[in-house]
């Protein structure tokens, strides 16, 4: 099944978005000749729906088109536009598949056999700004292409014998010259039903093998191949919002349809994201950056989604947002069998969403797995990501100093020590105010340490002691310079 | 001297009704017994509670004995600890013990509960560890019963097994409570961590199975 894509008017829209005071109002586009041509009786070649509601039709003289209607507004072609327009219609069929052809620059026809979900209401829901989208769906991709640049028959499944009421002139469109349609027309044919109960033999023997082709082509005979639209080598998108985006439901749609962009260019190359990055940024200026790591290589919607859903939700954001930047890292589509003898996750797409909703629950960067740091200062280490990062461990080997792991206090809790001088040494005797409090018993220490003492203002110096109350807590306690007591942490 | 007749008689009634008379499997600990700590030490589909008998008590070593001491680091995680007080250092371990540990640091019972539910319901990782220790009482008093309840139902759906380490017995629907005591003294830290693993002495109460 083949689906086309039409902008009526295209011409028209493309040109009054350049002069939107004038949108109201009965619109022509005027084909200008090139230089040295003879510009009298330009004619019209485009109009709007008020223009035709009076009257006009295009391919008239200028002056003809004036008469009928006096307060015309006459609008030059606008290439520039014409492109941009033409990109956002290519945009907008990428949501749909992968598979699309720009048949004509406000055509565009796409393969709906490599959809693997049916297209749902998500044709209603098309639209473009200042414009209607027609579509149409059929067996090949010319009658797809013919049902969809027609009022009558758009928004249809079509098969070919649907097309026979529609005008004869339509025929133009999907074949080279006009001679056949003429021809045609001086023959009294005046629908495509007409033209499609001509007998084919004796039309190929009198007009030719054009004649014969398009009859094959109105009777569903002919299906050819689409000439594929290379997506661009960027996977990268933005969306602009007119009116700053200030709840989530509408960041949600917007980030949902970028993704289907995303998945359409994603499945033309045969390829899935590795990883997704969101940028949003702010009215106020600011700008609110996150790298989402997918746990297995996603070339759909779906498998997407949920990830940055899940950070949306947990963002807390002030004010609008008015720009969304959307790009991927892509890798090969997971196709193999797993693998035999590793250990996989079960539900590793299901896992991503769980890492975020635990982000978002306890703060970013506070879910991962841990890598000591091979430092001597105090609480040094770093949280990897549970999923995409390397498994790259650190040059330091076993450095356990102590068989019993700490409990940390973080931060460290400032406590108040009596103590004394020993060997030009400060001494802790007992500890006076904090969490455990009382006489020492025993010491292990003290050990010192210090480090960065290259580097000016980032100088640091330690002693550490393992101390035993007498109440029999084991804790570490630590002295710096110049009189300041800490407690680092509890054994248990 | 042969045994009296209400001693038979109970015999014959916890030999017929086990599970009224909450009779287990019978885990062997301490020396002699492998490892102290492994993943079948405590039951699948169920909460299990360690609660430490003295000041140290070596609880902390319960992480240590059951992260091992790996020569390789492994691709993913296999353990969950959710750190109700973010106290847990990973100083304390080697780089590849630390690869098989997700690292949740909470600030709050309530977000450490919330965290457990989030991943057991996930049902990755089947193994999840609660550590409430460094959690003030009034903090671990404001999580209602029924909170543990639910935790225990979502692990029975996954089969998870999780592990709730705190200061004293607070967990009601607790399948096992492991009771550790090894009384360590600074001495002990010039032994090594696989003695004083060794020297672990858990002791299971007796529980009623809770269906």
């Amino acid at each position: 099944m083949y689906l086309a894509l039409h902008i009526p008017d295209f011409q028209v829209v493309a040109a009054l978005r350049s002069n939107p005071a004038v949108v109201d109002r009965p619109c022509v586009v005027l084909g200008i000749r090139g230089e040295g041509e003879p510009q009298e009786k330009l004619p019209v070649i485009a109009i709007n729906q008020r223009a035709r509601d009076a009257g006009i039709h295009c391919g008239w003289p200028l002056n003809r088109a004036l008469v009928r209607c006096p307060d015309l507004s006459v609008v030059p072609p606008e290439p520039e536009a014409e492109l941009t327009l033409c990109h956002e219609l290519v945009r907008m069929a990428e949501s749909l598949g992968p598979d699309l052809e720009i048949t004509r620059p406000d055509v565009v026809t796409l393969d709906l056999s490599s959809r693997r979900k049916p297209l749902g209401d998500s044709l209603d829901a098309l639209e473009l700004e200042d414009t209607v989208i027609w579509h149409a769906r059929a067996r090949t991709p010319d009658l797809a292409h013919l049902a969809a640049i027609h009022p009558e028959t758009t928004g249809a499944v079509l098969d070919h014998g649907d097309l026979t009421p529609l005008p004869l002139d339509l025929l133009g469109s999907v074949i080279h010259g006009q001679n056949l349609v003429d021809r045609l027309e001086l023959w009294g044919q005046k629908t495509l039903g007409d033209f499609m109960k001509l007998p084919r033999q004796a039309l190929t023997e009198r007009l030719g093998p054009e004649a014969g082709r398009c009859h094959d082509l109105l009777n569903g005979k002919i299906c050819r191949l689409l000439r594929l639209h290379r997506p661009p080598d960027s996977l990268a998108q933005s969306f602009d919002c007119d009116d700053g985006i200030t709840s989530l439901e509408p960041l949600v749609f917007v980030v949902k349809r970028m993704l289907h962009v995303l998945a359409g260019r994603l499945g033309s190359r045969h390829l899935a994201a590795r990883s997704l990055d969101l940028q949003l940024q702010m009215d106020a200026g600011g700008c609110i950056a996150r790298k989402i790591t997918l746990p297995e290589p996603q070339s759909q919607v779906e498998g997407m989604l949920p990830p940055l859903q899940t950070f949306l939700e947990s963002l807390r954001i002030d004010g609008a947002v008015s720009v969304l930047h959307l790009d991927a890292e892509t890798t090969f589509a997971t196709a193999a069998q797993r693998e035999w003898f590793g250990k996989q996750l079960p539900q590793p797409e299901r896992w991503a969403e769980t890492l975020a909703k635990l982000e978002a629950l306890v703060g970013s960067g506070k879910v991962g797995i841990p890598v000591p740091v091979d430092s001597y200062r105090a609480d040094s280490f770093l949280v990897r990501p549970a999923i995409g990062s390397p498994s790259h461990m650190s040059e330091r080997q076993s450095r356990v100093e102590c068989p019993v792991p700490l409990q940390r206090f973080r931060p460290p809790k400032p406590v108040s020590v009596a103590y004394e001088k020993r060997e030009q040494h400060v001494w802790p005797l007992a500890v006076l105010n904090g969490p455990l409090t009382g006489e020492i018993k025993e010491w292990r220490g003290p050990f010192s340490s210090s480090g960065d003492w290259w580097q000016a203002g980032e100088t640091w110096q330690r002693l550490e002691w393992d101390i035993q109350l007498v109440s029999l807590h084991l804790l570490r306690l630590t002295f710096q310079l110049p009189d300041q007591w800490q407690l680092d942490g509890v054994y248990r | 001297m042969s045994a009296s007749p209400i001693e038979i008689l109970k015999q014959q009634m916890r030999e017929k009704f086990p599970q009224a008379h909450g009779m287990r499997e019978e885990v062997e600990f301490g020396a002699g017994a492998g490892k102290p700590f492994e993943v079948v030490t405590f039951p699948a589909n169920a909460i299990s509670e360690v609660i430490p008998a003295g000041p140290v008590s070596g609880i902390s070593l319960l992480v240590a004995g059951l992260l091992g001491e790996p020569v390789e680091s492994c691709p993913h995680p296999e353990f969950i600890l959710i750190d109700g007080a973010d106290a847990f250092d990973p100083g304390s371990f080697t780089p590849e013990a630390c690869a098989r540990l997700l690292w949740v640091r909470c600030a709050t019972g309530q977000q450490m509960m919330r965290a457990a539910d989030l991943v057991i319901n996930d049902g990755n990782l089947s193994f999840v560890i609660l550590d409430s220790t460094g959690l003030s009482a009034a903090e671990l008093s404001r999580i209602p019963a029924s909170s543990w309840r639910r935790l225990k139902m979502s692990a029975e759906r996954n089969g998870s097994r999780i592990v709730v380490i705190s200061t004293y017995q607070m967990v009601p629907c607790a399948s096992l409570r492991l009771t550790l005591s090894a009384d360590l003294s600074l001495h002990d830290f010039d032994s090594t961590r696989e003695d004083l693993l060794a020297r672990l002495k858990p002791a299971s109460s007796a529980l009623r199975r809770v269906n």
